[in-house]
């Protein structure tokens, strides 16, 4: 990303450009700071790597009065803010499927290796992008025990995708599909997005259920379907990922209404770029002495 | 707790009417669930309400008690209007209390005290607002009461009656809190509002919390707390003030149901833990359970009751110590009980000697102001310390003295100079007056004097030596045995 400074006085012929590679040395907390200051600088190109998860602040803090001496401040937020679009997903299957893994290999890239039963629901989120679109996708994480079905049926509603994860080393875990499958079509509405998931691809000498037979499950059920591993990350972004294009698809095809209640697709209007350029260079245009 | 569940009737009654600014309130009483709280509002907002219900849910236009312009001041007329109402707001709420419109909810303070439509309007806030709120990373105040709305409603299946997928929608406010990274929990004993709310013995849970890194806890109590999750371990700095704790553990074993350090009982350990305030609570006693924060740097105690220390020696890391406004009286043996400590304060206890303080080699900066130290000989217990470099005395009987800064600073000997006392850099006028009264004791023990205070220039020796070759040959030395 480059961003050019219009404000600063140029002079024809002199113009220098000074490129900056940002995030190299540790500030405010909070955030990574990088003071920049040069004699006769007149223009300056700033590049700034562009996090996956960060957006950048870029604000004139001061202005040498005699020197036309630039100092620039790059404040880099935290945290994700720009996205244009809240879809709402919710994992489903029996309990010590990898649920937990999966979601978590998604948010984090990492494997949780001692997870721990989820009690009630988790949730997760992360940004992506599709079709240039960033997108923030809220996850709910079930828990598999039939104890909190109660509570994790709630929050069926209203989800935009559903994932659906079996475990390909235990057939009951397959077996069991339907009935995931009933629940969700019962409590999610027509257009919800439902990605079959055989996780623990990993461990494919324990295999029980073959590739083939899910897949002729989930076409006969017109669902999306994957082998994935939470393990070695092997399709986990995947599916999380051909889930959201199919929803974006829907949406851009019409049959998914934005205004329903319960779509689980929320549009947010993307804020004016965080880009702040607070800039007093009046001062310096007329304090210059070259 | 209030929430609107099928089994919770709404009761409403408007008991009684109050006159403010010339305008008549009617106090209108609800009871949800055991919760009760009361509304004021004026006969205009009524109106205003029921314009609203008539034109988005269909309610009876001739329902509302009619306006009177003229002699609506008088009490028989108000008595009449307040049946009237009381009437009215009944049928409404007969009427809605499963849906329960917001504009409805609003006008009863629903979004205050009760949980389903208090998640919601915070829902609504942080879709709006959370994004700035957290790119600017300002800490987040939650009270008891929001929390523990978030922590039932985790543990109960979402009402049907809610409206998913809009800003309303509880994911939200899970979104928000999962990222908020300064967490500040302001709690209350006070009644909350106008109810029967008492915040701070509502139980809550942390464990939607994953970033925070710091916690801050004002007038909350500890035990309600029911699980830490992640906070514990991704807090670096812990803040409880005004909490009535007793022990640390109140606090980092607040969600452990046997309060008892386990050796080595890791799921417990604050591990990121550096800085903690625990100032202005009631702890006598620092337990063992500080132990499951062995990352301390800094420890601040101040306004505690505490008289000893004991367990801090479980930190090895300990840097900077507060334990100003206890009830001190006399230190034993420092060393045994604190590590490499740096920084310690001590003011505003009731010491009288610092005896207890002489091999506590480490410290570089030591408080003992507003003690109860009255000889300039106990200041002789601390001038031995090799890099004391900060020393706060003032506000001591002993601080009356006369000459005090001078006698204080002629203990130190050869590192006089570089002594800070009471905030002052002793001037080069005290060092002249130092080194005489140094000369004088010298000689007192039957010593040569040494001319070996530090000093910039070479005046202060000057009114002891005249020759400019001692007086090199002296510096030289100095700067030799330094």
């Amino acid at each position: 990303m480059v961003f050019s400074l219009a404000q600063v006085p140029i002079e024809p012929g002199r113009a220098r450009s000074v490129p900056v590679n940002s995030g190299q040395s540790r500030g405010r907390e909070g955030g990574t700071s990088t003071t920049l200051a040069w004699p006769s600088l007149h223009s300056l190109h700033i590049a700034i790597l562009r996090g996956q998860s960060s957006c950048h602040e870029l604000e004139l803090f001061s202005i040498d009065s005699r020197l036309p001496r630039l100092a620039y401040q790059i404040k880099m937020s935290a945290g994700p803010y720009n996205y244009s679009y809240i879809f709402k997903y919710i994992i489903i299957g029996d309990m010590g499927v990898g649920k937990s893994c999966l979601l978590h290999q998604f948010t984090e890239k990492k494997f949780m290796a001692d997870c721990p039963h989820t009690i009630g629901v988790e949730f997760g989120t992360r940004i992506i992008e599709v079709a240039g679109q960033k997108i923030k996708l809220q996850i709910w994480d079930t828990a598999g025990q039939e104890r909190f079905r109660a509570v994790t049926r709630s929050y069926y509603r209203g989800a935009a995708g559903a994932l659906m994860v079996y475990d390909i080393t235990r057939r009951s875990t397959y077996n069991h599909l339907s009935s995931w499958l009933t629940d969700a079509r019962n409590l999610t509405n027509p257009n919800t997005v439902i990605f079959l998931i055989g996780n623990k691809a990993d461990l494919d000498a324990q295999r029980d259920v073959t590739y083939e037979e899910a897949k002729q499950f989930a076409e006969e059920n017109g669902l999306m379907f994957v082998e994935a591993s939470a393990k070695t990350g092997e399709n986990v972004e995947e599916a999380f990922l051909e889930t959201a294009k199919k929803i974006y698809q829907n949406i851009q095809d019409g049959s998914l209404d934005l205004n329903a209640a319960e779509s689980g697709v929320q549009h947010k209007p993307t804020q004016p770029g965080r880009t702040n350029l607070s800039n007093d260079s009046q001062s310096s245009r007329d304090n210059c002495s070259c | 707790m209030a929430s609107l569940s099928p089994e919770h009737n709404v009761a409403v009654c408007i008991p009684s009417t109050q006159q403010c600014d010339g305008v008549t309130l009617y106090n209108i009483n609800l009871c949800v669930g055991g919760v009760q709280w009361s509304v004021k509002q004026r006969y205009n907002a009524f109106a205003e309400l029921h314009e609203k219900l008539v034109s988005n849910h269909g309610v009876a236009r001739d329902l509302l008690p009619p306006k009177k312009i003229l002699g609506n001041k008088e009490p028989s007329f108000i008595e009449k209007r307040r049946c009237d109402l009381e009437l009215y707001i009944q049928t409404i709420i007969n009427f809605m209390h499963h849906t329960l419109p917001r504009e409805l909810a609003e006008f009863l303070d629903f979004h205050h005290y009760e949980l389903t439509h208090l998640l919601q309007s915070m829902a609504r806030q942080f879709y709006e607002e959370g994004d700035k709120v957290l790119s600017e990373g300002h800490p987040v105040v939650f009270t008891p009461l929001q929390l523990h709305a978030l922590s039932y409603r985790l543990k109960n299946p979402l009402p049907p009656s809610v409206a998913a997928a809009d800003e309303t929608d509880f994911s939200h406010v899970v979104d928000f809190v999962t990222q908020v990274k300064h967490l500040v929990i302001q709690g209350s004993s006070q009644p909350f509002r106008a109810s029967n709310i008492i915040q701070n013995n509502l139980p809550y849970t942390l464990n939607t919390f994953k970033s925070v890194e710091t916690l801050t806890l004002t007038e909350a109590c500890t035990a309600p707390i029911g699980h830490l999750g992640a906070v514990r371990r991704t807090t670096r700095t812990l803040q409880v003030n005004q909490s009535g704790m007793t022990q640390m553990s109140d606090i980092l074993l607040c969600d452990a149901v046997f309060q008892e350090t386990v050796e080595g009982s890791d799921p417990h350990k604050w591990l990121s833990l550096t800085d903690v305030d625990v100032s202005c609570n009631q702890i006598k006693k620092t337990d063992d359970s500080i132990a499951l924060a062995p990352n301390i740097e800094k420890l601040n105690l101040s306004c505690n009751k505490l008289s000893s220390v004991e367990s801090l020696t479980k930190l090895p890391h300990l840097i900077s110590l507060n334990l100003s406004n206890n009830l001190f009286s006399e230190l034993e043996s420092m060393h045994t009980k604190l590590g490499n400590v740096v920084d310690l304060d001590l003011s505003q206890n009731s010491l009288t000697s610092l005896k207890g303080l002489s091999k506590l080699y480490s410290l570089a900066s030591l408080n003992v102001s507003t003690n109860n130290i009255c000889e300039i000989a106990e200041v002789s217990h601390i001038s031995g310390l090799p890099c004391l470099e900060t020393l706060i005395i003032t506000g001591n009987p002993v601080a009356t003295v006369v000459d005090y800064r001078t006698k204080v600073l002629e203990l130190f000997g050869q590192r006089a100079a570089e002594v800070c006392l009471d905030n002052e850099r002793p001037t080069q006028r005290e060092l002249e007056f130092v080194a005489v009264l140094q000369a004088i004791r010298a000689s007192r023990e039957g010593r040569l004097p040494t001319l070996s205070i530090s000093s910039p220039l070479p005046v202060t020796t000057s009114t002891l030596s005249f020759n400019r070759p001692d007086v090199a040959t002296a510096v030289s030395e100095y700067s030799v045995t330094k």
